[in-house]
């Protein structure tokens, strides 16, 4: 109750000088959107690189050193050589590249063996997979089939090469549904790779002896890594790039945020000397003083990183579907929480000085004649 | 002694502001502090009112040495009241809001609510309480500044220039509701001022001149003026002359046969006693 008038008094303090609050908060909304944005790419993208080896019921995959999915390069014979280890229940080589196809502008071609285990990852829902013997053969995801109007018996560019679609999967995983997959020979012509794979995909026979099994692997070949699937997506170079950046694009965010606030609240502060005279000369405490003081900053705060929150799910929204890219960024509670206490550091960064400035002021401020 | 103050000083490096004052009043005193601008009234004002600390000396107020306090704002809070020349309302607070200030945090919202407009009713802006400042006149303001030096049923009233900025014939109307609310509220009245016309309506004028009190002087009443005005009227000048024809006068017996009777002695010798004050 009686918080709820105190509110109210602080609503009056913030939009006292309407333009100069408006304009804080609208610099506080462009900094939580971009961050709101930032986060949800990151975050969608880790999250699809850690499905994005899972899927096929393999235990760990088989990267080289560059461990970006897109360079990474096993040699073949190294795949017999871990199927005859101890231990080893099957390898799967696969090839994992990015390329334009129509006008998307970024789609996943993955190339697997029909006859290899890697292949069963991809659910058919309607036509059928790819066989032994397959040429010219492709099987799409749903995604790039609805998004492309693309049916049975169609046909599909690929870096100038025709391919005819004869199925169409779905494996929930959205870079992947809007990617398309063809025999491995196939893709291995189609990026220039010989007869090396992106990455084979291993399954042991005791899941106790999974640590194991990878220690030895790099061990014997100490220009590999096996990896589980989340350390994949911790391991490729793009995203944790778009991680830092995204981090310290958060950082700025909060400290341009706080400075811009503490700008306005030091202004403010100063304008109302008279004011916070005297409110202490009719008895208010300097804890009181300092709580109205960060109660407005953390008003105009959080009423920015609200409406930002709102606009960066919007922006990423937008921009995805008028790009077409195939990406599944969800709205996490995490990633809300996590964004609002930015906004709350950044209150609180923001307004303590000009608090704190505020609860040293004299009440014989309230005497000074003009 | 309600408000005593022994020897007190307040030195701002080699500037004596307050130079040994040593005053006392009376609960429920009108008092006026006046002197030249320098003299240091202001500066015995924030001493009084506990907004600044004292070089030496002491100061009691209700029976309590201010130098014993620990907690000035609270006391200041439930004992004082304060009035400032530039009314010092919040611009972006309503009247009745402006009122609540100093009961924050001491009670619920319905009963701040509710004193807040029984004090605005008293100083007569019941129905201008939802009004901003600038949506008042400079007397309305000053109006809405005494209605929330009053709201914590101060023991003490002090006023920093109450009517600086005011026109004299609402001076006069500001000067006569605060002396009001002195005498129905027992209220002790401490007014800095430099307006000769705002000293004379109260009870007691101290003048002060680089520091110190350099006169204190008891200001006459209403009825001493009426007294004082009766003297100077043609009744007055006939009962000095000692003699009159007037028969209204005769008929009022105070002239017989155009000698004074005993009557018009006895108002003769208290026109006497008047000028002796």
């Amino acid at each position: 109750m009686m918080n709820n008038r105190f509110f109210g008094m602080t609503f009056k303090g913030v939009f006292r000088r309407k333009t100069r609050s408006l304009l804080t908060i609208l610099s506080i909304v462009v900094g939580i959107m971009l961050v709101t944005a930032l986060l949800m790419v990151a975050n969608g993208l880790n999250t699809q690189f850690q499905q994005l080896s899972g899927g096929s019921g393999a235990d760990f995959v088989v990267l080289d050193h560059s461990s970006d999915l897109s360079s990474s390069r096993v040699n073949a014979s190294i795949e017999n050589d871990l199927e005859n280890m101890d231990g080893i229940s099957w390898v799967s080589g696969m090839v994992i590249s990015t390329t334009n196809i129509g006008d998307r502008p970024f789609a996943f071609v993955m190339g697997v063996q029909p006859d290899e285990k890697s292949v069963e990852q991809f659910g058919i829902v309607e036509g059928r997979t790819l066989q032994s013997g397959d040429t010219g053969k492709v099987i799409i995801g749903r995604v790039m089939a609805t998004q492309e109007g693309l049916k049975i018996g169609d046909t599909l560019n690929i870096k100038d090469k025709s391919f005819e679609v004869v199925g169409i999967y779905e494996t929930g995983v959205t870079t992947e549904d809007g990617g398309v997959v063809v025999p491995l020979g196939e893709a291995q012509s189609l990026f220039d790779l010989g007869d090396q794979v992106s990455m084979l995909q291993v399954k042991v026979e005791n899941i106790d002896q999974v640590d194991a099994i990878r220690t030895q692997i790099e061990t014997r070949y100490p220009q590999l890594l096996a990896l589980k699937g989340s350390e994949v997506a911790n391991q490729q170079a793009d995203l944790q790039l778009i991680n830092s950046i995204s981090s310290l694009i958060a950082l700025i965010a909060i400290l341009v945020g706080s400075i811009v606030v503490m700008n306005t609240m030091i202004m403010s502060v100063m304008e109302r000397t008279r004011e916070i005279g005297v409110l202490r000369a009719i008895g208010w405490k300097r804890r009181k003083i300092l709580l109205l003081i960060l109660k407005e900053s953390f008003t105009i705060s959080i009423i920015g990183g609200v409406i930002g929150i709102v606009l960066g799910i919007v922006m990423v929204n937008l921009l995805t579907n008028l790009a077409k890219i195939s990406l599944n960024l969800p709205v996490t509670l995490d990633l809300v929480v996590g964004v609002f206490l930015i906004t709350i550091i950044l209150g609180i960064l923001g307004g303590f000085y000009p608090a704190w400035r505020a609860s040293k002021m004299s009440p014989m401020e309230a005497l000074s004649r003009e | 002694m309600f408000l005593k103050t022994v020897n007190v000083k307040k030195h701002f490096g080699e500037v004596k502001a307050v130079d040994g004052v040593s005053l006392e009043i009376e609960k429920g005193e009108f008092v006026s502090i006046m002197g030249p601008s320098g003299s240091g009234k202001t500066t015995l004002l924030t001493l009084l009112g506990t907004l600044d600390s004292l070089t030496s000396g002491d100061i009691i107020i209700d029976y309590e040495n201010l130098s014993s306090i620990k907690d000035v704002d609270t006391f200041r809070s439930k004992k004082m009241g304060f009035i400032f020349q530039f009314h010092n309302l919040i611009g972006y607070l309503t009247a009745l809001e402006n009122v609540e200030l100093p009961l924050h945090g001491l009670m619920s919202i319905d009963k701040r609510k509710a004193k807040a407009s029984e004090l605005l009713d008293l100083v007569g802006l019941k129905d201008r309480m939802h009004h901003i400042p600038s949506q008042l006149s400079g007397g309305e303001r000053q109006r809405v500044a005494i209605a929330r030096a009053l709201v914590n049923d101060p023991l003490l009233v002090l006023a920093d220039e109450p009517t600086g900025e005011l026109d004299s014939s609402t001076t006069q109307k500001i000067m006569d509701l605060m002396k009001k609310i002195n005498q129905e509220k027992n209220i002790t009245f401490l007014v800095v001022t430099h307006d000769p016309e705002v000293a004379k309506k109260t009870g007691k004028i101290i003048i002060l001149r680089d520091g110190k009190i350099s006169r204190e002087e008891l200001v006459k009443s209403a009825s001493i003026e009426d007294i004082m005005t009766l003297k100077n009227s043609t009744l007055g000048q006939q009962l000095l002359q000692k003699e009159s024809g007037d028969p209204y006068l005769e008929k009022l017996g105070l002239f017989k046969e155009k000698k004074l009777t005993r009557e018009g002695e006895l108002l003769l010798s208290l026109f006497e006693k008047v000028e002796e004050l």
